[in-house]
């Protein structure tokens, strides 16, 4: 198990992560660029010093600042794959998985050990190509194999498939996810795209300016995102307030009624299907109606996204045939109507 | 583009030939074995105060290394050499105008630290083992002069270094890389007393004689004569004495 | 690669440049007086230049590896106090003119020199008119073109290359054999010829500090020098000899090792 609490502070990044690990799972660490998913990483590689923290890898301190421990990388039991595969561009493919093995003391057998992964790879015909002779998607999976054939106990990697085409995607991804199956220690891999994410992870951690936001399966994670980045992920309307007595007052202005009977700080999640628009104030059942002024029209296939500025802002979806027949235009004042029942509230 | 080629003229025209200046005034350019450094310069200053309108440029080297670039096509108006196989040179190549004249002697002598304190007497203790020795190299007339003196006394040594020129010997005796080395008279004279001279006796002594030479094609022969005649004149002769040199 | 026929004006300057170089080659292989080159050869003068000059310039680069390389990686990869003092002072022989060091080197290590004095009253060890001496003063000349080759050679290796050796268990000095020094190789081959070659043909310092000795320390530039004033057409050959060797060097490794990109 890998329990790592890590403070520090690198350029303009303030970081502070506890993060837990177990054999079991496959950890992705989602977040958009900057938000220090790298950082972390080699903070727990040891490649970038903490300034407060520990690590802890099945019991063994690797390092802790209070009690001034560090253990070397290279004395650590991990393996790592880079964004860009960092393959040594002098040795072969088959020199490359042997590397650790020499590096470690298990010289005499390396080279056996290295062309027993190759076959595992199906890469067996390039034991001899230089790294700069190999596709992206070949490059990617000696890497693999050379961070995995030393028999580390963590395995990191770093935005896996980010340097890959999209049609190499697809075939990497479906490799690398058996890979990670069938290997039996703890596996972390950072990225910022959420479907990667979705389709190598157990457990998703989501991490946005250095601070973790939300941990848990997917499902859970987007049915309930607790930050505006997994909301816009997923395209739901996610606001933050406090509740009392029905009704929600907004963060940033606005109040919303809704069904739940929840208090104190609290998510409110709205559907763009479920914000109706009207050319002329409604008289319904509904009871949140305002007026707002639209402040962008985005065209997603066979639906139109409207944004209607005002307390609280919202993304409505509706069809292009109803932005016609309403003339709804950037600019133009708007009715908007929700159901207090299509208010989904959770404790933030 | 303009600027481009107007400085290829300027570097063209920078690299031409001589300067533009009547025949009778402007500069002379001798060429002179390096033991008449210190001599020559004088000459030039004692010459200038007479006639104002003339200058002197002065090229000091070892006399066959001055020889080859005379032969090789170089400026020189007029040329002084240390020896004549040396002057040869240019006579076989004709470019000397008029016969070459000798116009001052030398000897050698053995140079040494200051206060001699290794107690060099004569040629003989040139060959102690462990002393370094100096000498100019073979090619330099002050190195023949110098083996044909080692031989007359019957020495054998081993040099640690041949020099490309007299004067580059007197320095390594007088920077004390070196614990002696033979020189000529003057060279001595002109160290003062950074260096001390031991006498080589008359048995073993080689007299240099220096001919000197107007070159063909100088574009200042009428000066360039001017400056050898004086040289040749008892004038002159005094100030060469003054520094050592004897009658050729 | 445009396929465009280049422009005149720069295609003649080229050319220009191009004649500068060829014509000097040109004109010695002109004037070898070729009945005479192979007794001329033979001479042991000739042969003595020619083997002390092989030998002198083959131990300067390897003295300059030994020194130079450590010196470059320093420069390259630690921050010190004075650092920029120190790179400018070890780069000095490259603008110096040669004869300047070779009386700075005297200064230093000659009889009566800072530290010669003292090696002198206290080993016995003379250093000027000795091989040593022409080893050292090719060395100081040559070195400085190593290091700053060596130098830019290590900076343009990536670093996270050596981070993801330690990600793989490598110590630093196993980082150093297997991963820094292979990817810095091309550098240090064309820093070592550029070493070996301004070796090969040092003379200012070398006779200012080392002397002219045959056999000892007379180098081959030392002996053309002087050949060239009694027997030119000896002068001539063993200056096309030189040529030729170099050039044969640098054609050789130019494709391999020189390449800039």
């Amino acid at each position: 198990m890998l329990l790592a609490d890590v403070q520090l502070q690198l350029g303009s990044l303030d970081l502070a992560v506890a993060l837990r690990a177990e054999p079991g799972e496959v950890v992705a660490v989602l977040g958009p660029n900057g938000a220090g998913k790298t950082t972390l990483l080699r903070a727990i590689a040891g490649l970038t010093p903490i300034r407060s923290g520990s690590v802890v890898l099945d019991g063994v301190v690797l390092e802790d600042t209070a009690t001034r421990t560090y253990v070397p990388t290279e004395r650590r039991p991990i393996g790592v794959v880079f964004q860009n595969y960092l393959l040594f561009p002098h040795l072969s493919a088959l020199d490359n998985i042997a590397f650790g093995l020499r590096a470690r003391g298990r010289g005499r057998d390396a080279h056996v050990v290295a062309r027993r992964w190759l076959e595992r790879m199906d890469l067996a015909a390039y034991e001899n190509a230089k790294p700069a002779a190999l596709s992206g998607g070949q490059a990617q999976r000696i890497a693999l194999a050379r961070a995995l054939a030393t028999d580390p106990r963590l395995l990191l990697l770093d935005e896996p498939l980010a340097a890959l085409d999209a049609t190499a995607r697809v075939n990497v991804r479906r490799d690398l996810k058996r890979d990670l199956t069938q290997f039996e220690g703890i596996r972390i891999l950072v990225t910022h795209d959420p479907l990667e994410a979705i389709a190598l992870a157990d457990r998703l951690v989501i991490l946005e300016d250095g601070r973790v936001l939300q941990s848990g399966t997917a499902t859970e994670v987007t049915q309930r995102p607790r930050s505006r980045y997994v909301a816009d992920l997923v395209g739901l309307n996610l606001m933050r307030g406090h509740a009392g007595a029905g009704h929600i007052a907004i963060e940033g202005g606005g109040t919303l009624a809704a069904m739940d009977s929840t208090e104190g700080e609290v998510f409110a999640v709205v559907h763009p299907r479920n914000v109706a628009l009207y050319r002329s104030q409604p008289e319904g059942t509904p009871r949140n109606v305002w007026s707002g002024r639209i402040t962008a029209l985005d065209r997603q296939g066979d639906r139109v996204r409207v944004t209607v500025g005002g307390a609280p802002r919202l993304v409505a979806e509706v069809t292009p045939a109803a932005v016609q027949e309403l003339q709804l235009a950037e600019g133009g004042q708007v009715w908007v109507s929700l159901k207090a029942a299509e208010v989904e509230v959770y404790p933030a | 583009m303009r600027a481009l080629a107007l400085a290829c003229v300027v570097v063209l025209v920078s690299c031409g030939g001589a300067s533009p200046t009547t025949a009778n005034t402007g500069s002379v350019t001798v060429y002179a074995g390096s033991s008449l450094a210190d001599a020559f310069k004088k000459a030039g200053e004692h010459l200038k105060v007479k006639d104002p309108r003339t200058d002197y440029v002065f090229n000091f080297g070892s006399s066959s290394t001055l020889a080859t670039q005379i032969t090789s096509g170089a400026p020189a108006d007029v040329f002084a050499s240390a020896d004549d196989v040396n002057m040869q040179k240019l006579v076989d190549a004709k470019l000397n105008d008029g016969a070459p004249t000798f116009f001052v002697g030398n000897r050698l002598q053995i140079a040494v630290a200051a206060g001699n304190p290794k107690q060099i007497a004569g040629l003989a203790d040139l060959a102690r083992p462990g002393l370094i020795l100096v000498l100019a190299g073979p090619t330099v007339p002050a190195g023949r002069y110098s083996l044909d003196a080692l031989r007359k006394a019957g020495v054998n040594v081993r040099p640690a270094s041949q020099e490309v020129d007299v004067r580059a010997v007197l320095n390594k005796v007088a920077l004390g890389e070196a614990d002696a080395g033979i020189v000529y008279v003057t060279d001595v004279k002109a160290a003062g007393t950074r260096v001390t001279g031991v006498e080589i006796p008359e048995q073993h002594q080689v007299i240099a004689r220096y001919p000197i030479v107007v070159v063909k094609d100088s574009k200042k022969p009428r000066l360039a004569r001017s400056y050898v005649e004086f040289l040749l004149s008892d004038e002159g002769q005094t100030l060469l004495a003054e520094f050592g040199f004897s009658r050729p | 690669m445009s396929t465009a026929r280049p422009p005149f004006a720069i295609a003649a300057l080229a050319a220009i440049a191009v004649a500068f170089f060829a014509l000097p080659l040109a004109g010695l292989v002109y004037r070898v007086s070729w009945q005479t080159a192979l007794s001329d050869l033979l001479t042991p003068e000739a042969l003595d230049a020619l083997r002390l000059s092989l030998v002198v310039s083959m131990a300067a680069t390897v003295l300059g590896l030994l020194l130079g390389v450590p010196l470059a990686w320093f420069y390259a990869r630690v921050i010190f106090p004075g650092r920029n003092v120190v790179r400018a002072l070890t780069t000095l022989p490259m603008v110096l003119p040669p004869v300047v060091g070779g009386v700075a080197l005297l200064a230093a290590f000659g009889r009566r020199g800072l530290a010669g004095e003292w090696l002198d009253a206290g080993f016995g060890l003379r250093i000027p008119f000795t091989t040593a001496a022409t080893v050292m003063a090719a060395t100081f000349v040559s070195m400085p073109f190593l290091v700053l080759t060596v130098e830019a050679g290590i900076r343009s290796v990536d670093r996270r290359y050596e981070e993801a050796a330690r990600t793989l268990g490598a110590s630093q000095w196993r980082i150093f054999r297997q991963v820094t020094l292979p990817l810095v190789a091309p550098s240090l081959f064309a820093g070592a010829v550029l070493c070996w070659a301004r070796a090969l043909g040092e003379f200012g310092a070398t006779i200012t500090f080392a002397g002219n000795l045959p056999g000892v320390t007379q180098t081959l530039p030392l002996a053309v020098y002087l050949a060239m004033e009694t027997r030119p057409e000896v002068a001539i050959l063993l200056s096309l000899v030189l040529l030729l060797v170099s050039l044969a060097v640098l054609v050789a490794l130019r494709d391999r090792y020189l390449r800039l990109d």
